[in-house]
Protein backbone atom coordinates (compact mmCIF):
# COMPACT_ATOMS: atom_id res chain seq x y z
CA UNK A 1 0.00 0.00 0.00
CA UNK A 2 1.32 3.40 -1.03
CA UNK A 3 1.33 5.81 1.83
CA UNK A 4 -0.26 9.20 1.23
CA UNK A 5 2.23 12.03 0.77
CA UNK A 6 1.06 15.54 1.59
CA UNK A 7 2.75 18.91 1.89
CA UNK A 8 2.10 21.81 4.22
CA UNK A 9 1.84 25.25 2.67
CA UNK A 10 5.17 26.12 4.24
CA UNK A 11 6.79 23.12 2.56
CA UNK A 12 5.23 24.12 -0.76
CA UNK A 13 6.53 27.67 -0.31
CA UNK A 14 10.02 26.36 0.45
CA UNK A 15 9.85 24.31 -2.73
CA UNK A 16 8.83 27.16 -5.08
CA UNK A 17 11.15 29.67 -3.37
CA UNK A 18 14.02 27.29 -4.00
CA UNK A 19 13.04 26.97 -7.66
CA UNK A 20 12.98 30.78 -7.95
CA UNK A 21 16.42 31.00 -6.35
CA UNK A 22 17.85 28.44 -8.79
CA UNK A 23 16.49 30.43 -11.75
CA UNK A 24 17.68 33.80 -10.48
CA UNK A 25 21.13 32.49 -9.55
CA UNK A 26 21.41 30.69 -12.89
CA UNK A 27 21.75 27.22 -11.40
CA UNK A 28 19.96 25.82 -14.42
CA UNK A 29 21.12 22.19 -14.19
CA UNK A 30 19.76 22.03 -10.65
CA UNK A 31 16.54 23.64 -11.89
CA UNK A 32 16.18 20.90 -14.53
CA UNK A 33 16.46 18.24 -11.86
CA UNK A 34 13.35 19.58 -10.10
CA UNK A 35 11.13 18.14 -12.86
CA UNK A 36 9.88 14.59 -13.32
CA UNK A 37 10.98 12.88 -16.52
CA UNK A 38 7.50 13.23 -18.08
CA UNK A 39 6.86 16.81 -16.94
CA UNK A 40 5.60 19.49 -19.29
CA UNK A 41 6.34 23.14 -18.72
CA UNK A 42 3.69 25.26 -20.44
CA UNK A 43 3.13 28.99 -20.98
CA UNK A 44 -0.19 29.19 -22.85
CA UNK A 45 -1.68 32.00 -24.88
CA UNK A 46 -5.19 30.65 -24.28
CA UNK A 47 -5.38 29.44 -20.69
CA UNK A 48 -7.38 26.27 -21.16
CA UNK A 49 -6.54 25.46 -24.77
CA UNK A 50 -5.19 22.19 -26.14
CA UNK A 51 -1.46 22.85 -26.67
CA UNK A 52 -1.36 20.24 -29.45
CA UNK A 53 -3.83 22.33 -31.45
CA UNK A 54 -3.33 25.95 -30.38
CA UNK A 55 -0.31 28.27 -30.27
CA UNK A 56 1.62 28.45 -26.98
CA UNK A 57 4.29 30.88 -25.81
CA UNK A 58 6.26 27.91 -24.48
CA UNK A 59 5.55 24.21 -24.32
CA UNK A 60 8.58 22.19 -23.20
CA UNK A 61 9.10 18.53 -22.52
CA UNK A 62 12.26 17.22 -20.81
CA UNK A 63 14.34 17.30 -24.00
CA UNK A 64 13.46 20.89 -24.88
CA UNK A 65 14.04 22.04 -21.29
CA UNK A 66 17.54 20.56 -21.53
CA UNK A 67 18.07 22.08 -24.95
CA UNK A 68 16.99 25.48 -23.64
CA UNK A 69 19.44 25.30 -20.72
CA UNK A 70 22.21 24.14 -23.08
CA UNK A 71 21.44 27.11 -25.35
CA UNK A 72 21.51 29.57 -22.42
CA UNK A 73 25.08 28.52 -21.74
CA UNK A 74 26.17 28.87 -25.37
CA UNK A 75 28.73 31.65 -25.79
CA UNK A 76 27.15 32.76 -29.07
CA UNK A 77 23.54 32.94 -27.91
CA UNK A 78 22.87 36.36 -29.43
CA UNK A 79 19.55 36.98 -27.64
CA UNK A 80 21.32 36.53 -24.28
CA UNK A 81 24.52 38.41 -25.12
CA UNK A 82 24.63 40.31 -22.82
CA UNK A 83 22.58 38.08 -20.50
CA UNK A 84 19.45 38.89 -18.46
CA UNK A 85 19.24 39.28 -14.72
CA UNK A 86 16.00 38.18 -13.12
CA UNK A 87 14.18 38.29 -9.81
CA UNK A 88 11.26 35.91 -9.38
CA UNK A 89 8.99 37.13 -6.56
CA UNK A 90 6.30 34.81 -5.27
CA UNK A 91 3.13 35.63 -3.35
CA UNK A 92 -0.42 34.36 -2.64
CA UNK A 93 0.67 30.74 -2.31
CA UNK A 94 -2.19 28.25 -2.05
CA UNK A 95 -2.12 24.45 -1.98
CA UNK A 96 -4.57 21.61 -2.55
CA UNK A 97 -4.20 17.83 -2.38
CA UNK A 98 -3.80 16.27 -5.80
CA UNK A 99 -6.05 13.54 -7.22
CA UNK A 100 -3.39 10.89 -6.63
CA UNK A 101 -2.15 10.15 -3.11
CA UNK A 102 1.35 11.36 -3.90
CA UNK A 103 0.42 14.61 -5.67
CA UNK A 104 -0.12 18.21 -4.56
CA UNK A 105 -1.37 21.25 -6.45
CA UNK A 106 0.32 24.58 -5.79
CA UNK A 107 -0.70 27.97 -7.08
CA UNK A 108 1.01 31.31 -6.59
CA UNK A 109 1.24 34.77 -8.12
CA UNK A 110 4.49 35.60 -9.86
CA UNK A 111 6.08 39.02 -10.34
CA UNK A 112 9.17 38.56 -12.48
CA UNK A 113 11.51 41.50 -12.97
CA UNK A 114 14.05 41.17 -15.75
CA UNK A 115 16.75 43.44 -17.10
CA UNK A 116 19.37 42.89 -19.76
CA UNK A 117 22.89 43.78 -18.78
CA UNK A 118 25.26 45.53 -21.20
CA UNK A 119 25.26 49.14 -22.38
CA UNK A 120 21.95 50.44 -21.06
CA UNK A 121 21.86 53.34 -23.53
CA UNK A 122 21.39 50.97 -26.45
CA UNK A 123 17.96 50.04 -27.79
CA UNK A 124 16.68 46.76 -26.36
CA UNK A 125 18.98 46.92 -23.33
CA UNK A 126 18.56 48.61 -19.98
CA UNK A 127 14.77 48.43 -19.63
CA UNK A 128 13.59 46.68 -16.46
CA UNK A 129 10.61 44.63 -17.55
CA UNK A 130 7.88 43.03 -15.45
CA UNK A 131 6.08 39.81 -16.23
CA UNK A 132 3.12 39.09 -14.00
CA UNK A 133 0.91 36.07 -13.82
CA UNK A 134 -0.18 33.03 -11.89
CA UNK A 135 1.77 29.79 -11.70
CA UNK A 136 0.06 26.45 -11.29
CA UNK A 137 2.02 23.33 -10.40
CA UNK A 138 1.30 19.68 -10.07
CA UNK A 139 3.95 18.30 -7.73
CA UNK A 140 4.52 14.56 -7.43
CA UNK A 141 6.44 12.73 -4.71
CA UNK A 142 9.09 10.44 -6.19
CA UNK A 143 12.35 10.20 -4.23
CA UNK A 144 11.47 13.77 -3.29
CA UNK A 145 8.86 16.31 -4.41
CA UNK A 146 9.21 17.08 -8.10
CA UNK A 147 7.38 19.20 -10.66
CA UNK A 148 5.12 16.99 -12.78
CA UNK A 149 3.47 19.94 -14.54
CA UNK A 150 4.16 23.68 -14.51
CA UNK A 151 1.90 26.25 -16.10
CA UNK A 152 2.54 29.99 -16.12
CA UNK A 153 -0.45 32.10 -17.12
CA UNK A 154 0.80 35.61 -17.85
CA UNK A 155 -1.65 38.52 -17.70
CA UNK A 156 -0.23 39.93 -20.93
CA UNK A 157 -0.14 36.62 -22.80
CA UNK A 158 -2.24 38.11 -25.63
CA UNK A 159 0.24 40.95 -26.26
CA UNK A 160 3.53 41.13 -28.11
CA UNK A 161 6.23 40.00 -25.67
CA UNK A 162 9.83 40.92 -26.23
CA UNK A 163 12.69 38.44 -26.06
CA UNK A 164 11.73 35.87 -23.44
CA UNK A 165 15.02 34.08 -24.04
CA UNK A 166 15.68 33.83 -20.28
CA UNK A 167 13.84 31.31 -18.10
CA UNK A 168 10.44 32.55 -16.87
CA UNK B 1 17.72 62.29 -30.13
CA UNK B 2 18.85 63.37 -33.56
CA UNK B 3 19.07 60.69 -36.15
CA UNK B 4 20.14 60.70 -39.74
CA UNK B 5 17.71 62.56 -42.03
CA UNK B 6 17.48 62.44 -45.80
CA UNK B 7 20.18 64.66 -47.36
CA UNK B 8 18.36 67.49 -49.14
CA UNK B 9 20.17 66.93 -52.44
CA UNK B 10 18.77 63.38 -52.70
CA UNK B 11 15.22 62.49 -53.72
CA UNK B 12 13.45 59.69 -51.86
CA UNK B 13 14.14 57.36 -54.76
CA UNK B 14 17.83 58.36 -54.63
CA UNK B 15 18.05 56.79 -51.18
CA UNK B 16 18.51 53.54 -53.06
CA UNK B 17 21.71 53.86 -55.11
CA UNK B 18 22.04 51.21 -57.81
CA UNK B 19 25.20 50.83 -59.87
CA UNK B 20 26.72 48.06 -61.93
CA UNK B 21 28.57 46.39 -59.11
CA UNK B 22 27.23 48.15 -56.09
CA UNK B 23 23.85 48.50 -54.40
CA UNK B 24 23.53 50.79 -51.41
CA UNK B 25 20.70 52.16 -49.32
CA UNK B 26 21.03 55.41 -47.42
CA UNK B 27 20.88 55.14 -43.62
CA UNK B 28 17.98 57.59 -43.52
CA UNK B 29 15.59 54.95 -44.93
CA UNK B 30 15.65 53.58 -41.36
CA UNK B 31 16.01 56.79 -39.37
CA UNK B 32 14.11 59.65 -41.03
CA UNK B 33 10.62 60.35 -39.65
CA UNK B 34 9.55 61.83 -43.00
CA UNK B 35 10.67 58.68 -44.82
CA UNK B 36 8.50 56.64 -42.45
CA UNK B 37 5.45 58.89 -43.00
CA UNK B 38 5.89 58.60 -46.77
CA UNK B 39 6.24 54.82 -46.52
CA UNK B 40 2.89 54.64 -44.76
CA UNK B 41 1.26 56.90 -47.37
CA UNK B 42 3.00 55.69 -50.54
CA UNK B 43 3.45 52.00 -49.78
CA UNK B 44 1.00 50.77 -47.14
CA UNK B 45 -1.92 52.94 -48.29
CA UNK B 46 -1.32 52.36 -52.00
CA UNK B 47 -0.81 48.64 -52.41
CA UNK B 48 -2.32 45.30 -51.45
CA UNK B 49 -1.69 44.45 -47.80
CA UNK B 50 -2.35 41.04 -46.23
CA UNK B 51 -5.09 41.42 -43.60
CA UNK B 52 -5.81 37.86 -42.53
CA UNK B 53 -6.65 34.31 -43.47
CA UNK B 54 -10.11 33.02 -44.33
CA UNK B 55 -9.89 30.41 -41.57
CA UNK B 56 -9.53 33.16 -38.94
CA UNK B 57 -13.07 34.32 -39.78
CA UNK B 58 -14.49 30.98 -40.83
CA UNK B 59 -18.12 31.42 -39.69
CA UNK B 60 -20.67 34.15 -40.47
CA UNK B 61 -20.29 36.87 -37.81
CA UNK B 62 -16.62 36.08 -37.15
CA UNK B 63 -14.39 39.12 -37.13
CA UNK B 64 -10.88 40.25 -36.28
CA UNK B 65 -9.40 43.71 -35.97
CA UNK B 66 -6.11 44.56 -37.61
CA UNK B 67 -4.28 47.41 -39.33
CA UNK B 68 -3.30 48.51 -42.81
CA UNK B 69 -0.36 50.86 -42.33
CA UNK B 70 -1.55 53.09 -39.47
CA UNK B 71 -5.28 52.65 -40.08
CA UNK B 72 -7.46 50.42 -37.87
CA UNK B 73 -9.44 47.82 -39.82
CA UNK B 74 -12.20 45.32 -39.06
CA UNK B 75 -12.17 42.14 -41.10
CA UNK B 76 -15.54 40.41 -40.85
CA UNK B 77 -17.65 37.68 -42.40
CA UNK B 78 -21.21 38.76 -43.08
CA UNK B 79 -24.48 36.80 -42.81
CA UNK B 80 -24.07 35.91 -46.47
CA UNK B 81 -20.57 34.49 -45.73
CA UNK B 82 -18.87 37.26 -47.71
CA UNK B 83 -15.69 38.80 -46.33
CA UNK B 84 -15.67 42.54 -45.57
CA UNK B 85 -12.82 44.90 -44.73
CA UNK B 86 -14.04 48.05 -42.99
CA UNK B 87 -12.37 51.05 -41.42
CA UNK B 88 -12.84 50.74 -37.66
CA UNK B 89 -14.24 54.25 -37.19
CA UNK B 90 -17.78 55.38 -36.36
CA UNK B 91 -19.21 57.80 -38.93
CA UNK B 92 -20.64 59.94 -36.09
CA UNK B 93 -17.77 61.15 -33.89
CA UNK B 94 -14.99 58.86 -35.09
CA UNK B 95 -14.82 56.39 -32.20
CA UNK B 96 -13.40 52.95 -32.87
CA UNK B 97 -16.56 50.82 -33.06
CA UNK B 98 -14.84 47.53 -32.20
CA UNK B 99 -12.42 47.20 -29.28
CA UNK B 100 -11.90 43.44 -29.33
CA UNK B 101 -9.15 41.55 -31.17
CA UNK B 102 -11.48 38.90 -32.50
CA UNK B 103 -14.92 37.47 -31.89
CA UNK B 104 -18.31 36.79 -33.41
CA UNK B 105 -21.05 39.39 -33.70
CA UNK B 106 -23.84 40.23 -36.11
CA UNK B 107 -23.20 43.93 -35.59
CA UNK B 108 -20.78 46.52 -34.24
CA UNK B 109 -22.27 48.99 -31.75
CA UNK B 110 -20.22 52.10 -31.21
CA UNK B 111 -19.45 52.25 -27.46
CA UNK B 112 -19.77 56.06 -27.41
CA UNK B 113 -23.33 56.88 -28.65
CA UNK B 114 -24.50 53.43 -29.80
CA UNK B 115 -24.63 54.02 -33.51
CA UNK B 116 -24.92 50.43 -34.69
CA UNK B 117 -23.65 48.83 -37.86
CA UNK B 118 -24.36 45.44 -39.42
CA UNK B 119 -21.13 43.42 -39.69
CA UNK B 120 -21.05 44.19 -43.42
CA UNK B 121 -20.76 47.88 -42.48
CA UNK B 122 -24.37 49.07 -43.06
CA UNK B 123 -25.61 51.62 -40.48
CA UNK B 124 -28.72 50.04 -38.92
CA UNK B 125 -29.34 52.05 -35.77
CA UNK B 126 -29.06 55.64 -34.51
CA UNK B 127 -30.52 56.18 -30.98
CA UNK B 128 -32.95 59.11 -30.47
CA UNK B 129 -32.99 59.74 -34.14
CA UNK B 130 -35.80 62.30 -33.79
CA UNK B 131 -33.35 64.78 -32.27
CA UNK B 132 -31.61 65.10 -35.62
CA UNK B 133 -33.04 67.72 -38.00
CA UNK B 134 -35.91 66.73 -40.21
CA UNK B 135 -34.65 64.97 -43.29
CA UNK B 136 -31.57 63.54 -41.51
CA UNK B 137 -30.42 60.78 -43.78
CA UNK B 138 -28.37 57.85 -42.64
CA UNK B 139 -27.52 56.91 -46.21
CA UNK B 140 -23.85 57.38 -46.88
CA UNK B 141 -23.01 56.92 -43.19
CA UNK B 142 -22.13 53.23 -43.35
CA UNK B 143 -18.71 52.13 -42.10
CA UNK B 144 -16.18 52.96 -44.80
CA UNK B 145 -15.22 49.96 -46.85
CA UNK B 146 -11.57 49.40 -47.67
CA UNK B 147 -11.38 50.17 -51.40
CA UNK B 148 -10.39 46.70 -52.62
CA UNK B 149 -10.51 43.22 -51.17
CA UNK B 150 -9.56 39.93 -52.76
CA UNK B 151 -8.55 36.45 -51.66
CA UNK B 152 -5.94 34.05 -53.04
CA UNK B 153 -5.65 30.50 -51.64
CA UNK B 154 -7.29 31.61 -48.38
CA UNK B 155 -5.01 34.65 -48.00
CA UNK B 156 -7.08 37.84 -47.71
CA UNK B 157 -5.56 41.03 -49.07
CA UNK B 158 -7.02 44.54 -49.02
CA UNK B 159 -6.01 47.86 -50.50
CA UNK B 160 -6.94 51.30 -49.16
CA UNK B 161 -6.44 52.65 -52.67
CA UNK B 162 -8.76 51.70 -55.54
CA UNK B 163 -5.98 52.61 -57.96
CA UNK B 164 -4.03 49.35 -57.77
CA UNK B 165 -3.63 46.48 -60.23
CA UNK B 166 -5.81 43.43 -59.55
CA UNK B 167 -4.52 41.12 -56.78
CA UNK B 168 -3.78 38.46 -59.41
CA UNK B 169 -1.40 40.85 -61.09
CA UNK B 170 0.19 41.96 -57.81
CA UNK B 171 0.87 38.34 -56.84
CA UNK B 172 1.69 37.07 -60.36
CA UNK B 173 5.48 36.77 -59.86
CA UNK B 174 4.88 34.73 -56.69
CA UNK B 175 1.90 32.60 -57.61
CA UNK B 176 3.85 29.41 -58.33
CA UNK B 177 5.52 29.73 -54.93
CA UNK B 178 2.29 30.46 -53.08
CA UNK B 179 0.69 27.45 -54.77
CA UNK B 180 3.56 25.20 -53.64
CA UNK B 181 3.15 26.57 -50.12
CA UNK B 182 -0.62 26.05 -50.10
CA UNK B 183 -0.43 22.58 -51.66
CA UNK B 184 1.31 21.25 -48.54
CA UNK B 185 -2.19 20.84 -47.24
CA UNK B 186 -3.55 17.61 -48.71
CA UNK B 187 -6.94 19.11 -49.53
CA UNK B 188 -5.82 22.73 -49.74
CA UNK B 189 -7.32 23.95 -46.45
CA UNK B 190 -5.35 25.68 -43.68
CA UNK B 191 -6.38 26.46 -40.14
CA UNK B 192 -4.56 29.58 -39.05
CA UNK B 193 -4.03 29.78 -35.27
CA UNK B 194 -3.37 32.62 -32.83
CA UNK B 195 -0.07 34.37 -33.47
CA UNK B 196 3.22 34.32 -31.64
CA UNK B 197 3.64 38.04 -31.06
CA UNK B 198 6.78 40.04 -30.54
CA UNK B 199 7.97 43.60 -30.84
CA UNK B 200 11.34 45.22 -31.33
CA UNK B 201 12.92 48.65 -31.04
CA UNK B 202 13.81 49.00 -34.68
CA UNK B 203 12.55 49.84 -38.14
CA UNK B 204 9.99 47.54 -39.82
CA UNK B 205 12.17 46.87 -42.86
CA UNK B 206 14.78 44.98 -40.81
CA UNK B 207 12.36 42.09 -40.35
CA UNK B 208 11.34 42.19 -44.03
CA UNK B 209 14.99 41.95 -45.09
CA UNK B 210 15.91 39.37 -42.48
CA UNK B 211 13.31 36.70 -43.28
CA UNK B 212 14.83 36.17 -46.73
CA UNK B 213 18.44 36.73 -45.67
CA UNK B 214 20.43 33.52 -46.00
CA UNK B 215 23.69 35.20 -44.93
CA UNK B 216 22.87 35.67 -41.24
CA UNK B 217 21.58 32.27 -40.00
CA UNK B 218 25.03 30.68 -39.71
CA UNK B 219 26.04 33.60 -37.49
CA UNK B 220 23.00 34.81 -35.56
CA UNK B 221 21.56 31.32 -35.15
CA UNK B 222 24.83 29.42 -34.78
CA UNK B 223 24.06 28.80 -31.10
CA UNK B 224 20.57 27.47 -31.87
CA UNK B 225 21.65 25.25 -34.76
CA UNK B 226 24.62 23.84 -32.89
CA UNK B 227 22.36 23.18 -29.88
CA UNK B 228 19.84 21.34 -32.06
CA UNK B 229 22.79 19.47 -33.57
CA UNK B 230 24.14 18.50 -30.15
CA UNK B 231 20.76 17.00 -29.35
CA UNK B 232 20.64 15.13 -32.63
CA UNK B 233 17.63 16.98 -34.02
CA UNK B 234 19.00 18.46 -37.19
CA UNK B 235 21.98 20.62 -37.99
CA UNK B 236 22.45 23.63 -40.20
CA UNK B 237 25.48 24.31 -42.35
CA UNK B 238 25.40 27.39 -44.55
CA UNK B 239 28.05 26.00 -46.90
CA UNK B 240 26.09 22.79 -47.33
CA UNK B 241 23.03 24.79 -48.34
CA UNK B 242 25.03 26.69 -50.94
CA UNK B 243 26.72 23.51 -52.20
CA UNK B 244 23.47 21.75 -52.78
CA UNK B 245 22.04 24.67 -54.68
CA UNK B 246 19.90 26.52 -52.17
CA UNK B 247 18.96 29.89 -53.59
CA UNK B 248 17.67 33.39 -53.12
CA UNK B 249 15.22 34.76 -55.63
CA UNK B 250 14.33 38.41 -56.23
CA UNK B 251 11.08 39.04 -58.07
CA UNK B 252 9.44 42.04 -59.70
CA UNK B 253 7.12 43.90 -57.33
CA UNK B 254 9.52 43.72 -54.38
CA UNK B 255 8.67 40.09 -53.66
CA UNK B 256 11.30 37.43 -53.02
CA UNK B 257 12.07 33.94 -51.76
CA UNK B 258 14.77 32.13 -49.81
CA UNK B 259 14.72 28.48 -50.83
CA UNK B 260 16.59 25.87 -48.79
CA UNK B 261 15.52 22.91 -50.89
CA UNK B 262 14.28 19.48 -49.93
CA UNK B 263 15.62 17.92 -46.75
CA UNK B 264 15.35 20.90 -44.45
CA UNK B 265 11.69 21.68 -44.84
CA UNK B 266 10.20 18.21 -44.84
CA UNK B 267 7.05 19.55 -43.23
CA UNK B 268 8.81 19.59 -39.86
CA UNK B 269 8.65 15.84 -39.76
CA UNK B 270 12.07 15.18 -38.32
CA UNK B 271 11.59 12.71 -35.52
CA UNK B 272 8.35 11.43 -37.08
CA UNK B 273 9.78 9.57 -40.10
CA UNK B 274 6.87 7.15 -40.48
CA UNK B 275 4.30 9.97 -40.42
CA UNK B 276 6.44 11.92 -42.85
CA UNK B 277 6.63 9.04 -45.34
CA UNK B 278 2.84 8.65 -45.11
CA UNK B 279 2.38 12.37 -45.79
CA UNK B 280 4.98 12.50 -48.57
CA UNK B 281 3.34 9.40 -50.07
CA UNK B 282 -0.07 11.11 -50.11
CA UNK B 283 1.39 14.17 -51.85
CA UNK B 284 3.21 11.95 -54.37
CA UNK B 285 -0.11 10.23 -55.06
CA UNK B 286 -1.71 13.55 -55.93
CA UNK B 287 1.14 15.42 -57.63
CA UNK B 288 3.84 12.88 -58.52
CA UNK B 289 7.25 12.66 -56.88
CA UNK B 290 8.86 15.67 -58.50
CA UNK B 291 6.21 18.19 -57.52
CA UNK B 292 5.67 16.57 -54.12
CA UNK B 293 9.39 17.05 -53.45
CA UNK B 294 9.13 20.67 -54.53
CA UNK B 295 6.06 21.20 -52.32
CA UNK B 296 7.91 19.92 -49.26
CA UNK B 297 11.07 21.90 -49.93
CA UNK B 298 11.99 24.60 -47.42
CA UNK B 299 10.86 27.98 -48.71
CA UNK B 300 10.50 31.46 -47.24
CA UNK B 301 8.15 33.57 -49.36
CA UNK B 302 8.14 37.34 -48.91
CA UNK B 303 5.11 39.22 -50.25
CA UNK B 304 5.77 42.95 -50.55
CA UNK B 305 5.45 44.99 -48.42
CA UNK B 306 5.15 43.09 -45.12
CA UNK B 307 4.14 39.43 -45.05
CA UNK B 308 6.01 36.13 -45.10
CA UNK B 309 4.77 32.64 -45.80
CA UNK B 310 7.02 30.19 -43.96
CA UNK B 311 6.86 26.40 -43.75
CA UNK B 312 5.03 26.49 -40.42
CA UNK B 313 3.66 30.00 -40.09
CA UNK B 314 2.44 33.22 -41.68
CA UNK B 315 4.32 36.28 -40.42
CA UNK B 316 2.97 39.83 -40.54
CA UNK B 317 5.20 42.82 -39.90
CA UNK B 318 3.36 45.82 -38.47
CA UNK B 319 5.22 49.13 -38.40
CA UNK B 320 4.03 51.24 -35.46
CA UNK B 321 6.61 54.00 -35.64
CA UNK B 322 9.98 54.69 -37.18
CA UNK B 323 11.79 52.72 -34.48
CA UNK B 324 9.12 50.36 -33.16
CA UNK B 325 7.68 47.33 -34.92
CA UNK B 326 5.33 44.52 -33.94
CA UNK B 327 5.45 41.09 -35.54
CA UNK B 328 2.73 38.46 -35.55
CA UNK B 329 3.61 34.92 -36.57
CA UNK B 330 0.55 32.73 -37.03
CA UNK B 331 1.16 28.96 -36.99
CA UNK B 332 -1.24 27.04 -39.19
CA UNK B 333 -2.47 23.46 -39.27
CA UNK B 334 -2.65 21.54 -42.52
CA UNK B 335 -5.77 19.61 -43.42
CA UNK B 336 -5.72 15.98 -44.47
CA UNK B 337 -2.54 15.22 -42.53
CA UNK B 338 -2.15 13.23 -39.31
CA UNK B 339 -2.69 15.18 -36.06
CA UNK B 340 0.75 14.12 -34.84
CA UNK B 341 2.37 15.83 -37.80
CA UNK B 342 0.46 19.07 -37.22
CA UNK B 343 1.33 18.97 -33.53
CA UNK B 344 5.01 18.50 -34.41
CA UNK B 345 4.89 21.47 -36.77
CA UNK B 346 3.27 23.59 -34.05
CA UNK B 347 5.81 22.41 -31.49
CA UNK B 348 8.83 23.14 -33.73
CA UNK B 349 7.42 26.57 -34.50
CA UNK B 350 7.18 27.30 -30.77
CA UNK B 351 10.66 26.13 -29.83
CA UNK B 352 12.24 28.03 -32.72
CA UNK B 353 10.10 31.03 -33.56
CA UNK B 354 8.01 32.00 -30.54
CA UNK B 355 9.18 34.84 -28.30
CA UNK B 356 10.74 32.12 -26.11
CA UNK B 357 12.17 30.29 -29.14
CA UNK B 358 15.82 29.50 -29.70
CA UNK B 359 15.91 31.24 -33.08
CA UNK B 360 13.62 34.25 -33.30
CA UNK B 361 14.66 36.35 -30.27
CA UNK B 362 18.19 36.50 -31.67
CA UNK B 363 16.91 38.13 -34.85
CA UNK B 364 14.99 40.72 -32.84
CA UNK B 365 18.14 41.44 -30.84
CA UNK B 366 19.91 42.20 -34.12
CA UNK B 367 17.17 44.64 -35.20
CA UNK B 368 17.55 46.67 -31.98
CA UNK B 369 21.33 46.58 -32.42
CA UNK B 370 20.87 47.66 -36.03
CA UNK B 371 18.74 50.66 -35.05
CA UNK B 372 21.26 51.51 -32.32
CA UNK B 373 24.09 51.38 -34.85
CA UNK B 374 22.21 53.74 -37.12
CA UNK B 375 22.28 56.42 -34.42
CA UNK B 376 25.89 56.78 -35.53
CA UNK B 377 25.87 58.93 -38.63
CA UNK B 378 27.16 56.63 -41.31
CA UNK B 379 25.78 57.37 -44.78
CA UNK B 380 25.33 54.18 -46.74
CA UNK B 381 24.59 50.49 -46.07
CA UNK B 382 25.98 47.93 -48.47
CA UNK B 383 23.67 45.38 -50.11
CA UNK B 384 25.70 44.15 -53.06
CA UNK B 385 26.57 40.63 -51.98
CA UNK B 386 26.37 38.47 -55.12
CA UNK B 387 25.38 41.38 -57.39
CA UNK B 388 27.73 40.42 -60.25
CA UNK B 389 26.92 36.72 -59.96
CA UNK B 390 23.13 36.74 -59.98
CA UNK B 391 21.27 35.23 -62.88
CA UNK B 392 18.81 37.75 -64.35
CA UNK B 393 15.94 36.30 -66.37
CA UNK B 394 13.89 38.09 -69.02
CA UNK B 395 10.93 38.26 -66.60
CA UNK B 396 13.04 40.43 -64.31
CA UNK B 397 13.47 37.56 -61.85
CA UNK B 398 16.98 37.33 -60.40
CA UNK B 399 18.44 34.23 -58.80
CA UNK B 400 21.47 34.07 -56.53
CA UNK B 401 23.15 31.79 -54.04
CA UNK B 402 21.50 31.15 -50.69
CA UNK B 403 23.51 33.84 -48.93
CA UNK B 404 23.32 36.55 -51.63
CA UNK B 405 21.41 39.79 -51.01
CA UNK B 406 19.15 39.28 -54.02
CA UNK B 407 15.85 39.57 -52.06
CA UNK B 408 16.94 42.75 -50.28
CA UNK B 409 17.82 44.38 -53.61
CA UNK B 410 14.45 43.35 -55.02
CA UNK B 411 12.74 44.95 -52.01
CA UNK B 412 14.58 48.24 -52.37
CA UNK B 413 14.20 48.45 -56.16
CA UNK B 414 10.45 48.34 -55.66
CA UNK B 415 10.60 50.56 -52.57
CA UNK B 416 12.41 53.25 -54.60
CA UNK B 417 9.77 53.04 -57.33
CA UNK B 418 6.97 53.52 -54.81
CA UNK B 419 8.79 56.41 -53.09
CA UNK B 420 9.64 58.08 -56.40
CA UNK B 421 6.08 59.46 -56.44
CA UNK B 422 6.80 61.57 -53.38
CA UNK B 423 9.07 63.76 -55.44
CA UNK B 424 12.43 65.27 -54.67
CA UNK B 425 11.17 68.41 -52.95
CA UNK B 426 8.98 66.78 -50.28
Amino acid sequence: MVSTKRMTRQEAEDFVYEEARLLDEREFEAWLSLFTEDAIYWIPIVENSDPTKQTSILWDDAQIRQLRVHHLAHERNVAQSPPSRTVHSISNVQIWPGVADDEMKVRYNLALHEVRTGNHSQLGLGDTRILAGKCEYLLRYEDRWRIAHKKVVLIDRHLPLVNLSFLV
Amino acid sequence: MTTQTKPSHLSYADLVEIKDKSFRVHASVYTDEQVFQHEVAEIFEKTWVYVGHESEIAEPGDYKTTMIGSQPIILSRGKDSRVHALLNVCRHRANAVCREERGNSSNFRCPYHAWTYENDGRLIGVPDRARYPEGFMTEGLDLIKVAKLDIYRGLIFASLSADVPELDEHLAPLKDHIDLWADRSIDGEHQVLLPHQYAYRGNWKFQCENGVDGYHPGVVHESAFSTFGDFGIGAFAERELIKRGSITRGLPGGHSTLEGGFGDGRGSARGLPARFEEYFGALKGIYGEERATEILSNRHIFIFPNVFLFDELIRIIQPLSLEYTEVRSHPFLLSGVHDELNTRRLYEGTRQLSTTGLVNPSDLEMFAANQTGLHAKMDWLVLHRGIDKEDTKSSGERVGHYSDEVPQRSFYRHWAQAMEKVGAGS
